[in-house]
């Protein structure tokens, strides 16, 4: 067991190790010059060469590289190219934020769970066609315009909440349902396929044969069985509500990572995007890593191969 | 093969054609969205207003006889807006994924035909992609190569490559060691040929399947993207810019047609792709 973690960090950081290489060639893929765009339109070419050497630009590229990695571990990303804050600084505030989007979205995952397990239960009987019906609406239906017709009906007409902004928990209710819509759709059809599977195994029969109450084959013989495959889907889900914020944070005005990087990428704040894609994608490997890590403790036939 | 249709002799084809008759749901999806594609393309023979015709005197009117969804803050009608709309979002879902899968699946037929090293480096990249959420992959494309429509394509593009890769590398592995391969490179048929005229075919349900659901989320994606300003720009008619520009009005009671329609257009196309491409797995893979 731990001799697979072990293996499974060790890719993680590989990973992590070429992310790290593409984030630093994205400064560099760039059109325009940096030192241009930091200096302004009318430096003069001296001005220019300080600034270029200030940030090391004039360096062989792999020491750049070097010079960046070091500062990376050391959590050194660099200015804010608009306000000229540390970017760390800038990150830490809307980091909270997110941090709590992230957590109340994940009602998702029960919601998904038990909508999929109703489906299966009652294969090919209206609750089941009900709960598809409503699981591949869920994954067509735009993020951006779920949250703007909720917006419009409950902030607006019937003035349940407030229609953007952050003061309390109460305001990312919306933006929950916004972000974990898509992610139960998609966990129901899932755990809905995972238990048919399972609910024809012979010890389900066995089960319900010598008389088990309905409810305990259900959740505690057969889901525990279905869970497997569930839970890399559930993995996956997370790592999109990360993304999904990103929208979601636009349209309910919530001063998060997902409207930071919007408004850096347009305003060219590169230093910023560079860093939120690395945090991003930090998130996203480091809950696969989880999951993986989670598969072997549900399944020990994993560690085995 | 025969074409005799004695229940042994049926190509795979024509099961696949007797089974999607049965799936009523895909067969009304697809109409759908054969209609939409028909309208967008005949759009100046039907509609009676042009994209950008104003009309001061109907400014944000709300649904009537006149104008089905309403008009807008130039008094412009917003069905032949959306109609006109359907034209941008559509070709940009189906061209970026026409890209991602081309690309993707000569890049995933090589990974297995050829193995070894282009293999490693044609997966390892596909897996560095999948690193990021698709989104966050986009926006980090458009970031680099600016805003606009044709660069939305190519990011969406890029984004569905590593996919296609996958499917259609596991589909060709699959058929790599069947008779009919080993008997045509026997023949000494060419590396290409095999590739492309052996292996491919065997490939493309698998594609076919992911090519109809991806149109949908390119849809979906193109839309978000213009929704935050980095794709299309409001004065086009695609739906997330229309819905971008909708936002002005949500603070205000009585405006909901001016989001609701351009919405529900996307919902209903990303819906059908959905639906449509349901039924075409379960009509290639009856399990």
């Amino acid at each position: 067991m731990p001799q697979y973690i072990l293996k499974r960090l060790l890719g993680t950081l590989g990973v992590m190790f070429v992310i790290a290489i593409l984030a630093f060639f994205f400064v560099h893929m760039l059109p325009g010059d940096p030192v241009r765009m930091l200096a302004g339109e009318d430096a003069t070419l001296q001005e220019m060469e300080i600034i270029r050497q200030k940030l090391g630009l004039d360096l062989p590229l792999h020491q750049q590289f070097y010079i960046f990695l070091v500062n990376l571990l050391q959590l050194d990303f660099g200015n804010s190219l608009i306000s000229g804050d540390p970017v760390y600084d800038v990150l830490a505030d809307r980091y909270v934020l997110t941090a709590k989007l992230t957590l109340v979205c994940l009602w998702f995952i029960p919601a998904g769970i038990v909508l999929g397990v109703i489906a299966a239960t009652h294969k090919s009987k209206f609750l089941d066609r009900a709960c598809m019906i409503f699981s591949v609406s869920g994954i067509s239906v735009p993020e951006f315009w779920l949250g703007l017709i909720l917006i419009q009906i409950f902030a607006v007409k019937l003035q349940w909440f407030n229609p953007t902004g952050f003061q309390s928990w109460a305001d990312l209710t919306l933006p929950a349902i916004t972000i974990g819509m898509m992610g139960t759709a998609i966990i129901a059809r899932f755990t809905r396929s995972a238990f048919l599977d399972v609910l024809s195994e012979n010890y389900i029969q066995t089960a319900r044969a010598k008389g088990v109450k309905r409810f305990n084959v259900t959740y505690v013989h057969a889901l525990r069985n279905a869970m497997l495959p569930i839970i890399t889907v559930i993995g996956l889900q997370i790592g999109f509500i990360l993304s999904g914020s990103i929208v979601a944070e636009a349209i309910f005005g919530l001063p998060g990572l997902g409207s930071l990087l919007i408004e850096s990428v347009v305003a060219r704040d590169y230093p910023v995007v560079q860093t939120l894609l690395i945090l991003y994608s930090f998130h996203f490997v480091m809950i696969n890593f989880i999951v993986d890590v989670l598969y072997t403790v549900i399944n020990p036939q994993v560690r085995l191969k | 093969m025969s074409s005799t249709t004695t229940s042994q002799s049926v190509s795979p084809f024509e099961l696949f054609l007797r089974r999607f008759k049965r799936e009523k749901l895909a067969i009304l999806a697809g109409s759908i969205l054969l209609i939409m594609v028909l309208m967008a393309i005949f759009a100046p023979f039907f509609l009676s207003q042009g994209l950008n015709d104003f009309d001061y005197d109907k400014i944000l009117m709300p649904p009537s006889a006149e104008n089905w969804v309403g008009t807008d803050l130039y008094g412009r009608d917003l069905f032949t807006r959306l109609v006109y709309g359907a034209r941008i979002s559509l070709s940009v879902g189906f061209l970026s994924v026409t890209f991602g899968a081309l690309l993707g699946s000569v890049l995933g037929i090589m990974a297995a035909y050829k193995g070894g090293w282009l293999d490693t480096i044609i997966m390892r990249a596909a897996d560095v992609l999948f690193a990021f959420p698709s989104f966050l992959l986009a926006i980090a494309i458009v970031a680099v190569l600016g805003g606009g429509i044709v660069n939305v394509i190519i990011a969406i593009a890029i984004f569905s490559t590593p996919t296609f890769a996958r499917i259609t590398r596991s589909s060709a592995l699959a058929v790599l060691n069947s008779q009919y391969v080993r008997a045509a490179t026997t023949m000494g048929a060419s590396h290409f040929r095999i590739m492309f005229v052996h292996i491919l075919p065997s490939t493309i349900g698998g594609i076919l399947v992911y090519f109809t659901m991806r149109v949908g989320t390119s849809v979906l994606t193109a839309a978000s993207l213009s929704f935050l300003g980095m794709g299309a720009q409001p004065p086009s008619p695609e739906w997330g810019a229309m819905l971008a520009s909708s936002r002005d009005f949500i603070a205000v009671d009585g405006y909901m047609y001016l989001t609701l329609y351009p919405g529900l257009c996307i919902f209903l196309t990303v819906l059908c792709c959905n639906v449509l491409g349901d039924g075409l797995r379960a009509a290639l893979d009856p399990k």
